[in-house]
């Protein structure tokens, strides 16, 4: 009999806190496109007070499925991620994932998260004359809205291969533009860059826009490269004006380009191998001499 | 001229466009460019003319046939030196020309060395592509005191897992791929299977860059089938706190981490949570070193700790996060006044410049703001006819130039430069008796002076294969020629090693003259020893 009172006497002292049942959380990831089930993804619950409760996470298997078990019951934000999708579940861009709540010992078993796939561009860069330029920078550029004034920003960038070519990837749908930047080198001097937008313009105003549907892949976007010689420019001087003692003349172009002169100036000044457009050209004196 | 020239001088004196005067009796170079490896001609390459005076420098487009022409060239020496996408950019060994007056100098041959490509494919166990994973060219760079892999070129697999790295310069190359940084998860995070992550790989698909198979990538080669299959592996934890400067909940940083072989990049880095705790995840087993950057502090530090991770996770690290360090010191010229000494005294830590101070006009300066650790100093822009004759750090000489900085110290550095240095001339002649044009001679100290940058001295033979070196501070020498840089390689004792049998030793007193006759060793023997390295 005393056995029993003991027995009673620490039932009575549990269960004022009453036991969670811990709950189990399925469901498969799918592309929302076509509705295939999606392998390899990383699916996150994530606890809404993640800085102490636990959060959980699990990667589909081969038919797209994942399993949590024995989960606290609470709030989770529900986060997937998988290369080559959106990592947004649902909804638009910028919208918060979706929560789920679980319940005690509740089993949650279908869950459906789809992810949007994301899409390529591709194409080559070519020279004036058509022939392919390995190894220049193409990026894809997007307008976007920040404090109510429209810019264009870079949301990807790749290099071209071997064979002029490149490929845009992960790109959301939109209207895009595409610039091709060719850095070359000259014998003397800074390397400088040439930027060109599809299709072969020197500026955004005269670029053609690329639609890209959800998940399309796009391919022949060929970007021709302007022509552009290279030209010297010379300064000369009058006599009596010497000119010992400036520092670093440059040219300074309305991109930023820079070309740079002798540190030693006599009685002229000349500048080798610059691309066509307009220029500042700066020298500094010490006027204490 | 098709170029809107704007002077916005910041001070202008009657500054004006003229046209300009005529040369008197100019002559004129025409040539080709063409391929070093195929002798073809090269179109569209900019040819560069430059002479001792740059009024008559000159660029031209070679044309279709890989012919170009520059006309009015005042008589004079020129070099020739050509530059084109998709071939190395060097003007290391540039093309000499004279030019008479009223001679039209034909058919020069500039050649230029085209670059490689190598294309491959990075995918995972079941030949899915590991998007965005960075594939990395690696080379060994022989230094003055070690070696070390450079990142010679690199690549980003696309959404089909193919890389493509352009513009390659021949050399003997490793290639590393890394898959993408693990996405960051919640600090406490339950996962249904044991966490899985890709190592550090290196072609073919081995764990460490020791057992990589070397590649030689001749010039202008197109390697494809470069392709990689990494397997998922058990994936651990790093967890630990910050103490030092700050301690627990205060510290603001991020903590990353690096293996400790290879090209040593960081795999993978946290933002220090609330509490000031670290959680790093992804890591392999493996040795890693692990570095914390303050944040808001100019100097950060960056204190390396190495652990070792073994198939578990490693809890409790403590990284201790020391205050940043100020040294400083004089700069003197023996038997003189400190005179506006236009020098500059840089520290570098694994090879990286980390800090560098110039003195005031009395001869002091101050870096300030640096991690304690070991660095080398260097001593440079000195002018001409001084050299560096002692570096103290307190009561001690330090010959190599490693300043222990690992604990806080008040001793001073104390540089003293003299202008009683000595000089090594000499000629040098090819295997043929001719003379050596234009060939690199390196003058390199004994041993214990392999870290200093000063006392390793390099010149070019002049037209009739001499050579002078001024200003070197007395000591004993080894003199060499060489027909090639090779990357730099004629910098390591470890590269010179197996040919000091054709160099000459030289010992220098102050204000002593020392004559050598060298042969010059040529660019096929020096490939061939640098092969034998790793």
């Amino acid at each position: 009999m005393n056995w029993i009172l003991v027995a009673i006497a620490l039932l009575a002292q549990e269960a004022p806190v009453p036991v969670a049942v811990k709950a189990r959380v399925e469901g498969v990831v799918i592309n929302s496109l076509n509705g295939e089930t999606l392998r390899k993804a990383t699916v996150i619950l994530r606890a809404h007070d993640q800085n102490h409760a636990l959060s959980y996470a699990d990667e589909t298997d081969a038919s797209g499925h994942f399993s949590i078990d024995d989960v606290e019951p609470g709030e989770y934000a529900v986060l997937a991620e998988r290369a080559g999708f959106s990592s947004q579940s649902s909804g638009a861009t910028g919208a918060p994932p979706p929560d789920i709540k679980v319940e005690a010992g509740q089993q949650i078993k279908d869950l459906k998260i789809r992810l949007i796939p994301l899409g390529v561009i591709a194409g080559r860069v070519l020279d004036a004359d058509g022939e392919p330029v390995p190894g220049a920078r193409v990026s894809a550029e997007r307008y976007v809205y920040t404090a109510g004034k429209k810019e264009l920003r870079t949301v990807s960038q790749v290099q071209t291969g071997d064979k002029g070519e490149f490929r845009l990837f992960g790109l959301g749908a939109g209207t895009f533009f595409l610039m091709a930047t060719h850095g070359r080198f000259s014998p003397i001097g800074l390397p400088q860059s040439v930027s060109t937008f599809f299709p072969s313009a020197a500026d955004q105003a005269h670029a053609a826009p690329v639609e890209l549907r959800t998940g399309a892949q796009l391919q022949g976007f060929d970007i021709r490269l302007q022509s552009t010689g290279l030209y010297s420019v010379r300064f000369e001087f009058p006599e009596g004006h010497a000119l010992e003692g400036s520092l670093a003349p440059r040219l300074v172009g309305e991109q930023g380009t820079r070309y740079f002169g002798p540190m030693s100036v006599s009685n002229d000044l000349v500048f080798l191998g610059v691309s066509p457009g307009s220029y500042d050209a700066i020298m500094q004196f010490n006027m204490s001499r | 001229m098709r170029i809107a020239a704007i002077f916005s001088a910041l001070a202008m004196f009657g500054i004006t466009l003229r046209a300009q005067p005529s040369a008197p009796k100019p002559g004129s170079v025409q040539g080709l460019v063409t391929s070093s490896v195929t002798g073809e001609p090269v179109k569209k390459a900019i040819v560069a003319l430059e002479g001792a005076q740059s009024q008559n420098n000159k660029t031209a487009t070679s044309d279709a046939m890989g012919r170009f022409q520059f006309d009015s060239v005042a008589p004079g020496l020129y070099y020739l030196s050509a530059a084109r996408d998709g071939f190395q950019a060097s003007n290391e060994k540039r093309t000499r020309v004279a030019v008479a007056e009223e001679q039209n100098v034909k058919d020069v041959v500039v050649k230029v060395v085209p670059l490689a490509s190598v294309i491959g494919h990075v995918l995972g166990e079941d030949g899915d592509p590991i998007v965005r994973a960075q594939v990395r060219v690696l080379q060994y760079y022989y230094g003055s005191v070690r070696k070390w892999t450079n990142t010679v070129g690199a690549s980003q697999a696309n959404d089909l897992g193919e890389f493509d790295v352009v513009d390659l310069p021949p050399g003997r190359y490793y290639f590393q791929v890394m898959a993408p940084s693990p996405r960051t998860v919640p600090p406490h995070t339950r996962w249904t299977h044991p966490e899985e992550a890709y190592a550090v790989t290196y072609y073919p698909n081995v764990r460490e860059l020791s057992q990589a198979t070397a590649t030689d990538v001749a010039a202008g080669a197109h390697l494809s089938n470069i392709d990689f299959h990494l397997g998922k592996m058990p994936a651990f934890h790093i967890r630990g706190t910050i103490s030092g400067v700050v301690s627990g909940a205060g510290a603001e940083g991020r903590v990353q981490v690096a293996p400790l072989s290879g090209s040593r990049e960081n795999i993978a880095g946290t933002a220090l949570q609330a509490d000031g705790t670290f959680d790093l995840r992804g890591l392999v087993s493996g040795a890693y070193s692990l570095s914390y950057l303050r944040f808001g502090v100019r100097g950060q530090s960056g204190i390396g700790q190495t652990i070792s991770v073994s198939d578990s996770d490693v809890n409790g690290v403590n990284l201790i996060d020391k205050p940043t360090i100020a040294i400083s010191g004089t700069v003197t010229v023996e038997g003189t006044q400190p005179n506006e000494l236009n020098i500059q005294i840089s520290i570098a830590a694994e090879r990286e410049m980390a800090a560098m101070g110039a003195p005031s006009a009395d001869g002091r300066f101050e870096i300030k703001d640096i991690p304690p650790q070991v660095y080398q100093v260097e001593v440079s822009n000195f002018r001409p006819g001084t050299y560096v004759k002692s570096i103290r750090f307190g009561d001690h000489e330090i010959p190599s130039g490693e300043l222990d900085l690992t604990e806080s110290t008040s001793a001073p550095l104390n540089i003293v430069l003299a202008e009683d240095g000595g000089e090594v001339d000499g000629n040098v002649q090819t295997a043929t008796s001719q003379p050596a044009v234009e060939t690199q001679v390196t003058l390199a100290p004994a041993e214990e002076y392999d870290g200093r940058s000063d006392l390793f001295k390099r010149v070019i033979t002049d037209a009739s294969g001499n050579f002078q070196i001024k200003d070197v501070a007395p000591g004993e020498y080894k003199v060499f020629a060489w027909e090639s840089d090779l990357e730099g390689s004629t910098r390591s004792a470890e590269f010179r090693k197996p040919f000091e049998s054709k160099s000459a030793g030289v010992t220098v007193g102050p204000k002593d003259k020392a004559s050598v006759q060298l042969t010059v060793i040529t660019a096929d023997d020096m490939a061939r020893e640098r092969s034998k390295l790793p």
